[in-house]
């Protein structure tokens, strides 16, 4: 009987709709988040351009190797992958762990002991679920940092460093290229590498007094600076992770309402060619009286 | 009298950009005095209370920080701290306890205990109650 197709229509054009406002839901918070998330990024960005500078000053400055700066041969890496807590991002989560997974193989092979530190669920239960060593993993950033909790990282990454657990530290994250692009990053976090002393004549001209001796203030500073470099790094991936969670909910939202549209033409249809069943039937029946 | 550019940042935000008269720190080697045409000099800044002079009028800004630097040049002040805050955003009762149980932490003999650190916590905790005390006075 032709009605009952268009009861199973109308059935599922109500679940997809259902299935629609949360999509629709969940891209809206996901829009707030990722507006909060990159004013607070454009917000760190004064420190963190002007520690920059005052390390590329005092780089030119100082002499004597720093121990951030040494470059050991390599035995132990350490490699820091920041993925989200949780999923409906699309590609995103995968994408970095695949980038992560192709590193740590390929420096386990090359005979480097590798273990890794994984912020964010996905990475912390895919790489544990594998087998692969963990150094630490941090499940509770829920896609928002302060500077506070990022240096709890920082910091331990910082004391593994200087204490010989590790030679050298990458960071495996999303770059935040745009709204719709957010691209897996490699880089390397330790040992830095020594940026280049700044010769523009303005600067290097400045004859600066340095409270208390050079050497102090960038043993000091450079910490600072590192905390700083895993501090904005781990804003830049949430902020990726918010980005891309807005464009597949959106895309989901879109894909939605297709669905809808094509259901409610195949369930109007249907009805039309009930209703002309019908009328046939009635007609027919009063020629034939 | 001559005035200059005093920025404040942390690594969150942007505490304070303001022209100054003059602007009293608290560097490694104690607290110095700047003023419009100070020389190039960059400083360790250690926790304490930032004391800028708005205008000759006397009118003064006083803000709680911890540690961090300070780089002066060009009629450019720029202070690079972990924390900072005015009068209006310290939560007193929370120094005073912080600053309670650093001292309580200081005179116990526990060896487990990162004296350095808990001698900060005590250092941010009492430039936050003296900011909060100069402004009732």
């Amino acid at each position: 009987m032709p009605g009952a197709g268009v009861k199973t229509l109308n059935k599922r054009i109500r679940s997809v709709n259902s299935t629609k406002q949360i999509t629709k839901a969940m891209k809206m918070v996901a829009a707030a988040k990722l507006n909060r998330s990159q004013g607070k990024m454009v917000a760190a960005r004064p420190y963190a351009h002007t520690l920059t500078q005052l390390v590329e000053h005092l780089a030119g400055a100082t002499e004597g190797e720093h121990p951030f700066f040494a470059v050991r041969e390599v035995a132990r890496r350490l490699v820091v992958v920041v993925t989200s807590d949780k999923g409906l991002c699309g590609s995103y989560n995968l994408n970095l762990i695949k980038s992560a997974q192709q590193a740590v193989d390929a420096s386990a092979q090359a005979g480097v002991e590798t273990e890794l530190l994984t912020v964010g669920k996905k990475a912390g239960d895919y790489f544990a679920k594998r087998g692969y060593r963990l150094f630490a993993r941090h499940d509770d950033f829920n896609g928002e940092t302060t500077a506070e909790r990022s240096n709890t990282v920082g910091d331990a990454i910082v004391t593994a460093f200087l204490d010989g657990v590790f030679d050298e530290v990458r960071v495996v994250y999303a770059e935040f290229v745009s709204m719709m692009t957010q691209r897996p990053q490699n880089r390397q976090l330790l040992p830095i590498a020594p940026p280049a002393a700044v010769h523009d004549g303005e600067v290097a001209a400045l004859d600066y007094i340095w409270e208390p001796d050079q050497a102090r203030l960038f043993a000091k500073l450079l910490p600072l600076y590192l905390r700083n470099r895993v501090f904005v790094t781990l804003m830049e991936a949430f902020t990726s992770e918010h980005a891309a969670r807005m464009a597949s909910m959106t895309a989901a939202t879109d894909n939605a309402g297709e669905l809808i549209d094509a259901l409610t033409l195949q369930r109007n249809r249907e009805r039309q060619a009930a209703i002309t069943a019908e009328l046939l039937d009635i007609v027919g029946g009063a020629n034939a009286l | 009298m001559k005035s200059f550019q005093v920025n404040i940042v942390t690594p969150e935000r942007v505490v304070w950009a303001a022209g100054a008269v003059s602007v009293t720190l608290p560097g490694s080697e104690g607290y110095l005095g700047i003023w419009a045409d100070h020389a190039p000099l960059v400083t360790i800044v250690v926790p304490g209370v930032i004391t800028i002079k708005l205008d000759d009028t006397g009118r003064t800004q006083l803000l709680a920080c911890s540690g961090g630097f300070a780089e002066i040049s060009r009629n450019t002040v720029n202070v690079m701290t972990d924390s900072c805050e005015e009068a209006g955003q310290i939560d007193a009762a929370r120094a005073k306890a912080a600053y309670e149980r650093a001292r309580e932490r200081l005179r116990s003999a526990d060896s487990t205990i990162d004296r350095e650190s808990v001698l900060q916590a005590k250092e941010r905790a009492e430039a936050r109650l003296k900011v909060l005390d100069l402004m009732e006075r």
